[in-house]
């Protein structure tokens, strides 16, 4: 367009009047309808949870109501590592079973593991256990580090109300009344993740977080499908990037604080919950003190809240890590197995967990026949 | 707070609003000029105060200038102002770039020294405002405008928040009298103001910033990218800079005619130029117009002979090289347009005495060959705008004349194509007369769709990022 003449631009002032309003009408209307959508969908809003959410529901209707629902809370290594797909249990001949659903989101931490619950249970879903995932590396992250890894446009005007009593406050540069008002601008990142990814700068993509989810929940990224753990170099710059997790670990109070609300919040809402530490390829490079003090936070959460807790940090070869935090498509078949036949059916056959898996100790293996 | 972010459309929406709500004209401009005030200060408040101070000493020159007549005298204010904007200019903006540079050159005659480096902050569009305080005290002095007498219009001239940080660069005699002239609400004016808000918030939105992700990474390390990845990338970068330095500056032409005032056009179509000295009268015209009249001409212009000519071009866009940025790579980017514009010169003279070839030249396929020549001589020149370095530029231009295959940008291709054909569709609804004609045959619902549609877009693909400050923002 070139600089012309208002003169010339327009064919009279009623013209231009009438294109402007028309312009501001659609454009508020367009902003209202998606406003409407975000608010209503979490497919919109969050896909990387909505997605969940709707799959969980999808599930849940193939079942008479009434059966037992395991869900499994968590990082991206359970996201990818727990398949429940694969469980018997999900698939079990001769009429509806339980449901076992993986909601283990990216980059989670104690923070989002509350989220996920509380918006589970605000969309009436009710699990009858959860089994959170604790990964030590994430214990160090405060309420402030880990609300700065989720993008503002995910939460919910709900999910403040959850995550302000746990000291958790948006930055200064969040609007609220204004993040609802012009949802296309406040909600880009998010939008253009699922209508056009490739227009989104490289790192704050994140489809790859929600794309080619399973209908259980497992989390298949097409490069997680080989291990690359025998590339001896890659592995040593990871192990060096890894450095400072592996030799100073340190929990937040902050973390603990969450964990503690997560747990009172099962205890309230009466679902059973399990603690499980994911396999972890680098344990053998271990600072050994920073090692035992991992080791203690974990079996005094355990016990302080009663809950069992399943070590499964050795439970995976080393061929079966794709890059030394997650597990690759095999690996995740081979963990899920001894999951399902350890934790998940011992529960859904009436066991008491706390029997198997005492709270207070860190075991391997479960305790049979004491 | 830039141009296409929350915190400014919350800012304009205020601003205008309360703008058109006073009903009082002398309001109006108080209000401005806190909009204005707020608007920079909004980067850095001691900023703020040295464009007040710097502006009420121009003022009161402006006003010394008016009153006297003793030429010495005059000439000596004029002289204090030039000095002290220029002098502003070269702290803030080139100490460190001279005294860097006199250590390499101490260094390289054997000399070991080391120089202090100044902690200065550069002064957001300090390159923009100390020239238009230069034309308005020249002009002044000239007596081709009279002095201004309100002290809050003449800051208002040079704080003006749509201009003041990435231009235009306005003259005093086509902005001072739009403050005096009262403002009404004028449809037809909104109307413009609107589109062209738009189109330069989705030239920058969508297309330049979309353009970074295919330039940024071959610049930042050309060693690692083949000869195809490296055209793509200067083309990008070609495309980049212009659609982010007009989106821009449509963007404020646009603020502006909201607020009813009207900006000097910067922008016309400059790819489409046949030739280089086309090419300045088409970019960026707001800047080759101030170093024509205050720099070309005073040397001389080219009233003397073909050397005098020469040299004061090559003179006046080494300069302007500099002006945009202390390095010596602008530099050399200026020097290589002046060098442009001095063989163009010769060429067309050497034509005239070739009346066929003249002639041919100036039949379609000709004008095509003589376009395509200026565009791909301008994107050599960006190349020594882009890179920081020299060793970086030659490296890209290795790449360039090598078909040495390396890595290729991570993103698709696809949209670079789009993206350019849009370019492309931009520049043909730019011709004279296009857009205004399309726009009149359009019924009012459509275009208002048309409108909401292209805002809604250029919103949702704003890039999340730091990479969205405008390049010309660093001038």
């Amino acid at each position: 367009m070139s600089q012309a003449e208002p003169s010339i631009c327009a064919r009279a002032p009623g013209h231009g009047r009438a294109a402007l309003l028309c312009a501001a009408l659609a454009f508020l209307v367009g902003q209202a309808a998606l406003g409407l959508a975000l608010h209503r969908s979490w497919r919109v809003r969050d896909p990387e949870y909505g997605m969940r959410s709707e799959r969980l529901r999808a599930r849940l209707a193939e079942r008479a109501p009434g059966r037992p629902l395991v869900v499994v809370l968590g990082t991206s290594r359970a996201a990818m590592g727990v398949r429940p797909g694969l469980l018997p249990a999900n698939h079990r001949p001769g009429g509806p079973g339980p449901v076992v659903f993986n909601a283990g989101l990216v980059g989670a931490g104690s923070l989002l593991d509350m989220l996920c619950l509380r918006r589970l249970l605000a969309e009436g879903f009710r699990p009858d256990c959860v089994l959170i995932e604790v990964w030590p590396w994430s214990l160090s992250a405060g309420t402030a580090r880990q609300l700065a890894s989720i993008p503002p446009e995910r939460l919910a005007p709900d999910d403040w109300t959850t995550l302000r009593p746990l000291g958790a406050e948006p930055g200064p540069n969040y609007y609220p009344w204004w993040h609802e008002c012009v949802p296309c601008l406040s909600y880009r990142t998010t939008l253009l993740n699922q209508l056009a990814p490739s227009w989104v700068i490289p790192d704050k993509r994140q489809n790859e977080n929600w794309n080619r989810l399973d209908e259980w929940g497992w989390l298949r990224r097409p490069t997680a499908a080989e291990s690359r753990t025998g590339d001896r170099a890659f592995m040593n710059r990871l192990r060096a990037a890894y450095a400072e997790h592996l030799n100073h670990f340190a929990a937040s109070d902050d973390a603990r604080r969450t964990y503690a609300e997560l747990f009172d919040l099962c205890r309230r809402e009466k679902i059973a919950a399990a603690l499980f530490i994911m396999p972890d390829y680098f344990l053998p490079d271990y600072d050994p003190a920073s090692r035992e003090a991992a080791d203690e936070f974990l079996r005094r959460l355990s016990r302080e809240h009663d809950l069992p807790l399943v070590d499964a940090r050795d439970w995976a070869s080393p061929d079966q890590f794709c890059e030394g935090v997650h597990l690759t498509h095999a690996g995740a078949a081979a963990f899920t197995e001894r999951f399902g036949r350890e934790v998940v059916q011992p529960y859904l056959d009436g066991e008491s967990l706390s029997r198997l898996w005492p709270p207070g100790s860190l075991n391997t293996a479960p305790r049979r026949g004491d | 707070m830039l141009f296409c972010s929350e915190q400014f459309f919350l800012f304009f929406l205020v601003v205008f609003a309360a703008y058109w709500a006073m009903p009082w004209p002398r309001a109006r401009v108080w209000w401005l000029l806190a909009a204005s005030f707020t608007f920079y200060a909004s980067w850095n408040h001691w900023l703020a105060l040295i464009i007040f101070v710097s502006t009420s000493l121009d003022y009161l020159i402006g006003r010394a200038l008016d009153a006297s007549s003793r030429s010495r005298l005059r000439r000596l204010l004029v002289g204090v102002s030039v000095a002290a904007n220029l002098g502003l200019l070269a702290y803030f903006k080139y100490a460190n770039f001279f005294l860097q540079s006199l250590e390499q050159g101490l260094h390289a005659a054997g000399a070991t020294v080391s120089l202090p480096v100044l902690q200065v902050i550069l002064p957001i569009g300090i390159s923009f405002y100390t020239f238009e305080a230069i034309n308005y005290t020249v002009d002044v002095y000239r007596r081709r405008v009279p002095a201004e007498r309100r002290f809050a219009h003449f800051l208002l001239f040079i704080t003006f928040f749509p201009h003041l940080v990435a231009g235009p660069i306005v003259r005093a005699r086509d902005f001072l009298p739009q403050i005096r002239r009262p403002k009404r609400w004028d449809w037809v004016r909104l109307h413009l103001g609107a589109q062209f808000f738009l189109l330069g918030l989705f030239k920058k939105a969508v297309i330049a910033d979309r353009m970074a992700e295919f330039a940024d990474p071959v610049f930042g390390n050309p060693g690692l990218y083949g000869g195809g990845a490296t055209w793509v990338a200067v083309l990008a970068y070609a495309l980049q800079i212009y659609c982010d330095f007009s989106g821009y500056t449509d963007m404020a032409i646009g603020c502006a005619h909201l607020l009813g005032y009207k900006l000097a056009r910067n922008f016309d179509r400059p790819y489409l130029s046949a030739n280089p000295s086309e090419f300045w009268r088409r970019w960026h015209i707001s800047l080759s117009g101030w170093l024509r009249d205050y720099l070309f001409i005073p040397l001389g212009g080219s009233r003397g002979g073909r050397w005098q000519t020469g040299r004061n071009l090559m003179l006046t866009m080494t300069l302007g090289g500099l002006w945009h940025g202390a390095s010596w790579t602008f530099v050399a980017w200026g020097a290589l347009h002046g060098g442009l514009l001095v063989a163009h010169r010769g060429f067309r003279s050497w034509c005239e005495r070739r009346p066929r070839l003249d002639r041919l030249l100036r039949t379609s396929p000709g004008t095509a060959l003589r376009v395509a020549t200026t565009f791909l001589a301008v994107c050599a020149g960006w190349v020594f705008f882009r890179a920081t370095t020299f060793e970086g530029a030659a490296l890209i231009f290795r790449r360039l004349a090598s078909w040495r295959s390396g890595l290729w940008p991570d993103e698709s291709l696809g949209s670079f194509w789009c993206l350019a054909a849009l370019t492309v569709i931009c520049q043909v609804l730019g011709r004279p007369g296009v857009w205004p004609s399309l726009a009149r045959r359009l019924p009012a619902p459509v275009l208002g769709f048309g409108y909401a549609a292209v805002l809604m877009l250029a919103l949702l693909l704003t890039p999340d990022g730091s990479n969205k400050v405008f390049i010309y923002f660093q001038f």
